[in-house]
């Protein structure tokens, strides 16, 4: 209380003349006497036994949310990293396979020629292209006596009426 | 170890949710809150529940005290309690006005029952009006500098001088009758 009177000097100092802090300061005095001379009642010991109780309830509550609120936190990162590991995998696997189909569609026009169960059609057309461009390597080294031009030009056109045909099936 | 540095240990522990610094906590300071309380309210049930309130919300509350006076902080929450609880009748009280005729022979008993038990102090203080009985009240139980009341209840501190003077001398005068 020694502290708070000389707060209250110097405090008063600061609003009040010197006549009134002295009234001022016997006021707090006398309303400090007045309360240490009527001590409230203090609280039972089974109340502070029962507040001890609540709050140890009250704590351990606490925990047991503060481990829940984690697990589920702990569920949703376990959750997203599964979900990043299966795509990341997807991903992978994709990436792998895409160059796969690529070189696939490259060799099937190459084997084609050398495929048993290749399309008898695609085959056909595929002697004939070979056929047409025999003939034209005959023609350009000029072994049809000296007519190639006009029979070159023919040949072409059939080649690529030819090559129209097999591409479009 | 001083008085300081066994308050900042057992709050430390409350922080880390140890059961036994809050019971430390409540030895501490149950008999001075719970003194705030009957002084403010005038009855025992009422004061029990409020203390209880007020240390079981500590629990809650703890992590935002951020250093400081730990007093100022404690009755600072302790007047919110105190208020909250004054609402609360006041709606409970504006909830039974339908039923005032029947309720006029039940407080009439009431009140003779309590007047008998009432000490003269707890008559007088019930005279100040609210606000003044809960700044003396504080003032008292929490020891806290004018200062530090001033700034709990966030105004100057010349109107908290003003108001506790009044307060203590209007008091003074009602003991004295």
């Amino acid at each position: 209380m020694n502290n708070k009177e000389e707060n209250i000097k110097d405090l008063f100092g600061k609003f009040f003349g010197s006549e009134e802090i002295e009234k001022a300061m016997k006021d707090f005095q006398k309303a400090d006497e007045i309360l240490a001379g009527n001590p409230s009642p203090q609280p039972d010991e089974i109340l502070i036994t029962n507040i001890k109780t609540q709050m140890e309830h009250a704590l351990l509550q606490r925990k047991t949310n503060t481990f829940r609120k984690m697990a589920y936190k702990m569920a949703a990162v376990a959750a997203v990293i599964i979900i990043a590991a299966t795509v990341s995998i997807k991903t992978f696997e994709n990436y792998n396979a895409k160059p796969q189909q690529a070189a696939y569609s490259i060799n099937t026009q190459e084997n084609m020629w050398e495929d048993e169960n290749a399309n008898p059609q695609s085959l056909t057309l595929a002697e004939e292209i070979k056929q047409v461009e025999q003939d034209m390597i005959a023609l350009r080294l000029d072994e049809n006596n000296g007519n190639g031009e006009i029979t070159t030009t023919q040949l072409e056109m059939e080649l690529v009426e030819i090559e129209s045909d097999f591409w479009k099936g | 170890m001083t008085e300081n540095d066994t308050l900042v240990r057992i709050i430390a522990g409350c922080k880390s949710g140890e059961a036994d610094s809050f019971s430390q906590l409540l030895d501490m300071y149950a008999n001075r809150c719970y003194g705030y309380f009957y002084r403010l309210t005038g009855n025992k049930d009422v004061s029990d529940d409020l203390l209880s309130e007020l240390f079981v919300k500590l629990i809650e509350k703890i992590k935002s005290y951020n250093g400081g006076c730990f007093q100022s902080w404690l009755f600072k929450i302790a007047s919110n309690i105190f208020y909250d609880y004054l609402r609360k009748k006041q709606r409970q009280k504006k909830l039974l006005e339908n039923r005032k005729e029947q309720l006029e022979t039940e407080t009439t008993t009431e009140k003779k029952h309590e007047n008998e038990q009432i000490e003269k102090i707890q008559i007088q203080l019930n005279k100040l009006d609210t606000d003044t009985r809960e700044l003396v009240m504080l003032r008292y139980y929490s020891e806290l500098s004018f200062k530090e009341i001033a700034e709990m209840r966030g105004e100057p501190i010349g109107t908290t001088l003003s108001k506790l003077h009044r307060g203590v001398k209007k008091l003074r005068e009602l003991m004295q009758e």
